[in-house]
């Protein structure tokens, strides 16, 4: 017996072990998903190089407060504010690579300084930009805002429940609510001793996103033949509720469109959504910068695909640097138009 | 129920515990075939009587060869071999044969119908199980009687039941005659073969998954360079997913005390194709040999009844893997690798040197890999667009998309592969011992922290 409990204990020690030295790779390389915390303004919890299974694995900085750029930058030239999701954070795009940097660069050469402020953040979504705009704009007075919007943040985060913002309909209009049950998913867990400590772990983070797609219980995203998927109910009005929001909270805005596109059956339509937007922007007076046409013209040309890394499925995903060069060159162009005006 | 579920790890520890507590040998084996049934009826209940029907109707066919005559013992036989094949025809080839039939009819103006039937998990495996039992009884290989409890297990244990490995029932049955004892050590060696299959499928056959669907999916679309990595990563992940699998199913098995022989032998460091069919899925290959090869006149008949036969083999091995041409293209050109490489060993005899021996694995290596294509091909079209798109120039607007994930597999691949042959050779990890502890749990932690956010079915499942 006493044999059995030898090894018991020693088996325990061992996978301490085991589960430090994950920890301890996990903190260098990954870093938290930003949904399981909430600060204001989106900040996640920690910094430094982070290295996402989700999309295979590299290395991309993020800074001390969780940004692709710094926060406080002393300004030079017209100061510009990035707002959007993971595809602004660019996660795999070298620094010099994604949008806002390119549009700078391409400025910078036309004699047009500018500080970009890219806060671009995983798991963003308009809700969240309107309800935290005075956070947004804290300590700045960008000369303009980018916003950049994509085609989940109207289908798969509406009206999901699933975000820090709910946007419900009382039959006239939509409005911005908290969310009751965000990271609330873990509240039987987070009263039982020692929870904090556990939760806290980047191998649990990992581990919740990890192990119930491996064991069945939650399906992954394997690759899967575009589907022409019906758009959710009153898309159409929340499009045009959310330009109007968004306006209303950033009224020097340019919006950029992230658009799904299908590299295999190019010669599809867009889908209705993107009309929608069009339609709201012209009503609300936004200029709209959409990358369809560039990223199936980069196609044609030359074969490259905006979407997808090479350890990842190819037209799926975030941009890569493709697409995120292809917006900065348009973007830079609406830019250099915006400020020469001023 | 597949083996990386929530639902097999409460079943398999469930089982265990049972046989730890259960003194009677036939209680065991009663609980053993219980949780098969649960293993195999999670999948659908409905096909619980399709496999214990093939199951009674071979001991009873057995049952009555043993008591009869000799006259009469090929009647028996011949009766349960038609009744096990006209199963297997009917679930699983009917729908192949409608199909051609109506694509010939069309051209004479002429309609068929079509049936909808449902692929019973692993029919092809327990079919092939069921045959081997009634030809060793037939041919007096078992020593004993087994009781129908002894024939239920030996096709139906949860282990083996859906991709194999097929059990030589002269190996497995005598295991059954004495009591089931967990022990510690079988434990350990269980779960150490088990995590090596688990890695197998999840960081590497999982993670290259992604590059080989997407290429499959749009062949005409892609670079040629883009599709020959994406063939070698299917080689790869077809060779994970399955060698994985059956790691899983011999690690279980051990955990239990059950020997079930290896399957795999580094199937990808054959030199020549013989080589390959005796390291890739060798249960198959010797349920080949033994049951249609030999039988057929094997290579008594001279050398070319020798190549028609290891022709028919390997045509019937291809279609044995799915109703579909593409199989049957797949296992014809096996064997005509083989009778090229018989033919050639007949003619030439130069002496095995380095090079020699590189350029003959580079070789072979390359035949499989473009042999996979059309097996792993979903139609005639996508086949004939993957080779002409692969030997052809490409397009301006080809899509330049060349995976990365066969650099972040092919790591673990070489790990779980070196792991996986030193448990084979009793090179073992002592779990009492706390630096081959720590190294077990680094592995196991290891499919959380680096395990891709999707997985996919087991490949063979489908066969």
């Amino acid at each position: 017996m006493s044999r059995t409990i030898k090894a018991a204990f020693s088996a325990l020690l061992a996978f301490c072990c085991a589960l430090a030295f994950w920890e301890a790779a996990a903190r260098v390389f990954i870093l938290k998903m930003p949904e399981t915390v909430k600060l204001p303004g989106g900040a996640p919890a920690s910094s430094g190089h982070a290295v996402w299974s989700y999309d295979g694995f590299s290395r991309t900085f993020f800074s001390p407060e969780g940004f692709r750029s710094p926060y406080s930058l002393p300004p030079k030239g017209a100061s510009i504010l990035v707002i959007g999701d993971s595809f602004a954070a660019a996660q795999q795009v070298a620094d010099h690579e994604t949008f806002p940097s390119v549009a700078q660069q391409i400025l910078q050469e036309k004699g047009i300084t500018t500080t970009f402020y890219n806060k671009g953040i995983a798991g963003g979504a308009p809700p969240r930009y309107i309800a935290y705009s005075s956070n947004y704009l804290l300590n700045l007075d960008p000369n303009l805002v980018i916003v950049q919007l994509g085609e989940r943040d109207f289908t798969a985060d509406y009206p999901g429940n699933r975000g820090e913002f709910l946007t419900p309909w009382n039959g006239r209009q939509f409005s911005v609510e908290e969310n009751p049950r965000f990271n609330k998913r873990l509240s039987i867990i987070s009263g039982l001793p020692g929870s904090k400590q556990i939760l806290s772990l980047s191998m649990t983070s990992i581990a919740r996103r990890i192990v119930p797609v491996l064991l069945g219980l939650r399906k992954g995203r394997p690759f899967r033949r575009p589907a022409k998927g019906e758009l959710p109910v009153r898309t159409e009005e929340y499009v045009h509720w959310t330009i109007k929001q968004l306006k209303q909270a950033y009224p020097e805005m340019i919006v950029v469109y992230v658009p799904q596109v299908d590299y295999f059956n190019p010669e599809n339509p867009p889908p209705k959504l993107e009309d929608f937007i069009e339609a709201a922007c012209a009503e609300h007076g936004v200029s709209l910068i959409n990358a369809r046409e560039d990223y199936l013209e980069l196609l044609r040309t030359s074969g490259f695909i905006s979407h997808g890394f090479a350890n990842t499925i190819p037209g799926e995903g975030h941009i890569n640097k493709h697409g995120h060069e292809l917006i900065g060159r348009t973007l830079a162009g609406v830019l250099e138009e915006r400020l020469v005006k001023k | 129920m597949t083996f990386i579920s929530l639902s097999y790890f409460l079943l398999f520890a469930a089982t265990l515990l049972f046989l730890h507590f259960t003194k009677k040998p036939s209680i065991q084996k009663a609980g053993l075939l219980f949780a098969s049934s649960i293993f195999y009826g999670l999948w659908d209940w409905r096909f619980l009587g399709l496999l214990f029907g093939l199951t009674l109707l071979t001991f009873f066919c057995t049952d009555q060869m043993i008591k009869a005559e000799s006259t009469k013992r090929k009647f028996w036989l011949t009766l349960q071999i038609a009744g096990s094949l006209g199963t297997l025809a009917f679930f699983k080839y009917a729908n192949f044969f409608i199909d051609s039939l109506s694509v010939l009819l069309k051209g004479a103006g002429l309609q068929t119908g079509a049936l909808d039937i449902i692929l019973p998990v692993g029919i092809s495996f327990i079919v092939f199980e069921v045959i081997s039992y009634s030809v060793d009884v037939y041919r007096g290989e078992l020593k004993s009687n087994p009781s129908l409890l002894d024939v239920s297990l030996l096709v139906a244990f949860f282990p083996h039941l859906v991709a194999g490995p097929i059990l030589k029932p002269s190996h497995f049955l005598p295991q059954l005659q004495s009591r089931i004892t967990i022990t510690s050590s079988n434990l350990s060696a269980g779960l150490q073969l088990f995590l090596w299959g688990v890695i197998k499928k999840v960081l590497v056959a999982d993670r290259l998954s992604g590059t080989v669907d997407s290429a499959f999916a749009y062949p005409g679309d892609f670079h040629p360079l883009a599709l020959w990595i994406a063939m070698f990563c299917y080689g790869l992940q077809i060779y994970c997913d399955f060698s994985g699998y059956t790691d899983m199913a011999i690690g279980s098995a051990k955990c239990m005390g059950l020997e079930i022989p290896r399957n795999f032998r580094l199937p990808y460091l054959a030199t020549n194709i013989t080589d390959f069919w005796r390291r890739w899925h060798i249960s198959l290959s010797q349920w080949l040999r033994d049951y249609l090869y030999i039988p057929l006149g094997g290579s008594r008949l001279g050398p070319g009844r020798t190549y028609i036969n290891l022709l028919i083999v390997m045509l019937l091995g291809g279609l044995w893997h799915g109703a579909a041409w593409s199989f049957v293209l797949w296992g014809g050109l096996h064997g005509v690798a083989l009778m090229v490489h018989k033919f050639y060993q007949s003619k030439v005899s130069i002496k095995p040197s380095m090079p020699l021996m590189l350029c003959s694995w580079a070789a072979t290596l390359l035949f499989v890999m473009l042999a996979w294509v059309p097996f792993r091909a979903a139609s005639w079209p996508e086949l004939t667009q993957y080779l002409t798109t692969l030997f052809s120039y490409p397009e301006p607007s080809s899509i330049r998309w060349f995976s990365a994930a066969p650099l972040y597999a092919l790591p673990f691949l070489l790990i779980a592969d070196y792991g996986s042959s030193c448990w084979h050779q009793e090179k073992r990890l002592h779990l009492t011992r706390f630096s081959h502890q720590l190294l077990f749990f680094l592995l196991m932690l290891s499919v959380v922290a680096l395990g891709p956010s999707s997985t996919s079915p087991f490949i063979y499942f489908q066969f």
